[in-house]
């Protein structure tokens, strides 16, 4: 089925019943979902209520003091990162964790270091204000994303490397209530690391921009052992998804983000791999139009499946859209399809309260890039 | 419920500007979603003092429907990457800023964390309104 048609079937579907073809009326304040009639409006405005206001207040005009007032994130904690290039949240006995994968550090009147520390923290809330505390430091050299991953109880952390050859993988010390290293594999210009599960086998999959590959390392015994190098030119991120298969099954895609290669240059094309039936390898699938994507991240949510590609640049400017996806179709027929680009927005509403959050660093912009060429 | 005007105010354009990585996210009660868009900046004209922006991601809007609806601008230096999580029933949203103009790399990142406002419950009988 193709990717119009689709969309044709979805229009006006009932947000609470479901039913297609057969939503008459729409939510009159955010106008973003419809409904069959106004019982099934009334039945959906549970699970509708809050989406509904956080778009209200996309949509609104109104003073900007109260705007000021409402916005909907505020400041909850700042924390002393170096050059921050990825956090991931993940929970050990009921223990909440931050982790944080610190690129570089710097500070006027001494010299960049690309070799710094990495840090993990305890989080906890009082309702509002986070506190994090450090529980300890591991060393790495532009270290470039970060990803946990759970095993038979087991907890592993996994960072890049982007200037060091390798990334470092950390296993949790249940006695010692921290991190150990493992092993470090060989991992050259580090841009992104993702957690997979693959036919039920654990893996860590790194993004190597420098060699244009996606390496893929299996949960073995004790070690994480090398498992398939998959070609990816300007792979710089990793993200995976599940879509649904003509079968009734489902499908494990890999996407990876290409950054520029010396081929396409900035105007890349991002490709989509899928295990193969036997589970032995990715295999190309499908390729998506990209201008120097930085990161690809997915969701799944009520049953449909999305990617979002980050456009950082093309050899002009940096000023480019970045694009959503939705996956249509079943495989391997389906396809990633564009359904929205973000760049150039209007501030229709709470524009002066934007301005009023931005003016904390309303100054002129100056000073040296430490680091001439690469990717980061 | 508050009054929803129609006249549109002056508003600046807004870029993602080296959109460098996004994140999807939800509330702790998983009844709203979002998407966090990293702005960078521009490394060749060494400015990252940039706007990040959270959109309101709507997995439900119907064809011809925005499903990312711009919901807040967020102050950031280089952002690389957002992170969003809950704790407690409570939800976060943390930057990773890489770096500032001036100050280098060591310039710490923000957690911004989602309000949860009394006018919710308030508002829950107004919100059934029928359009057409």
């Amino acid at each position: 089925m193709s990717g119009t048609a689709m969309e044709t079937m979805a229009c006006r579907t009932c947000a609470h019943c479901h039913s297609p073809n057969m939503a008459k009326s729409r939510c009159g304040q955010c106008k973003s979902v419809w409904y069959c009639d106004r019982e099934c409006q009334r039945q959906h405005w549970g699970s509708h209520k809050a989406q509904c206001r956080l778009l209200t207040l996309a949509l609104m005009s109104a003073s900007t003091q109260a705007q000021a007032a409402e916005m909907p994130f505020f400041e909850a904690a700042t924390v002393q990162t170096r050059g921050a290039a990825g956090w991931e949240h993940f929970v050990i006995d009921g223990v909440d964790f931050l982790a944080v994968a610190n690129f570089f550090t710097s500070a006027p009147g001494r010299q960049p270091s690309m070799t710094t520390d990495s840090a993990v923290y305890t989080a906890t809330t009082d309702g509002v204000q986070l506190q994090l505390t450090e529980v300890q430091r591991f060393r790495t050299t532009g270290a470039h994303g970060v990803a946990h991953l759970e095993s038979g109880g087991r907890h592993y952390l996994a960072v890049p490397n982007y200037y060091g050859g390798d990334a470092v993988i950390l296993r949790w010390d249940t006695a010692a209530r921290r991190f150990t290293e493992l092993q470090r594999v060989k991992c050259d210009g580090g841009g992104g690391v993702e957690a997979m599960d693959v036919g039920g086998r654990p893996m860590l999959a790194f993004a190597e921009f420098n060699l244009g590959i996606a390496a893929l390392y299996a949960l073995d015994e004790e070690r994480f052992q090398l498992w398939q190098r998959v070609p990816a030119p300007g792979c710089g991120a990793i993200a995976q998804m599940r879509v649904p298969t003509a079968d009734g099954g489902q499908k494990l895609l890999m996407l990876a983000a290409s950054y520029v290669t010396r081929q396409t240059g900035w105007r890349t094309r991002s490709t989509i791999f899928a295990l193969n039936d036997a589970g032995s390898a990715f295999e190309k699938h499908s390729e998506v139009a990209t201008v120097g994507a930085h990161d690809v991240e997915v969701v799944s949510v009520h049953g449909r499946h999305f990617a979002f590609y980050s456009n950082d640049k093309d050899e002009r400017s940096t000023k480019q859209d970045s694009e959503l996806f939705e996956w249509v179709g079943l495989f391997p027929n389906g396809r990633l399809v564009s359904r929205q680009k973000v760049g150039r927005h209007r501030w229709r509403a709470r524009a002066h309260a934007a301005e009023f959050l931005h003016a904390r660093h309303a100054s002129a912009h100056h000073g040296a890039y430490p680091f001439p060429t690469g990717r980061h | 419920m508050q009054v929803l005007t129609t006249a549109p105010i002056p508003s600046p354009q807004v870029a993602t500007d080296g959109a460098h990585a996004a994140e999807f996210f939800s509330s702790a009660d998983g009844k709203s979603h979002f998407l966090a868009v990293a702005n960078l900046g521009d490394r060749q004209a060494n400015m990252y003092r940039r706007d990040s922006v959270v959109y309101a991601f709507n997995p439900l809007a119907e064809a011809g429907t925005p499903m990312l609806t711009l919901l807040q601008k967020l102050p950031t230096l280089g952002a690389t990457d957002f992170l969003g999580f809950s704790i407690g029933g409570v939800t976060y949203l943390a930057v990773s800023n890489e770096q500032d103009d001036t100050r280098g790399g060591d310039v710490g990142s923000t957690i911004w964390t989602l309000r949860d406002t009394p006018e919710k419950g308030r508002r829950s009988e107004e919100g059934v309104r029928d359009e057409l």
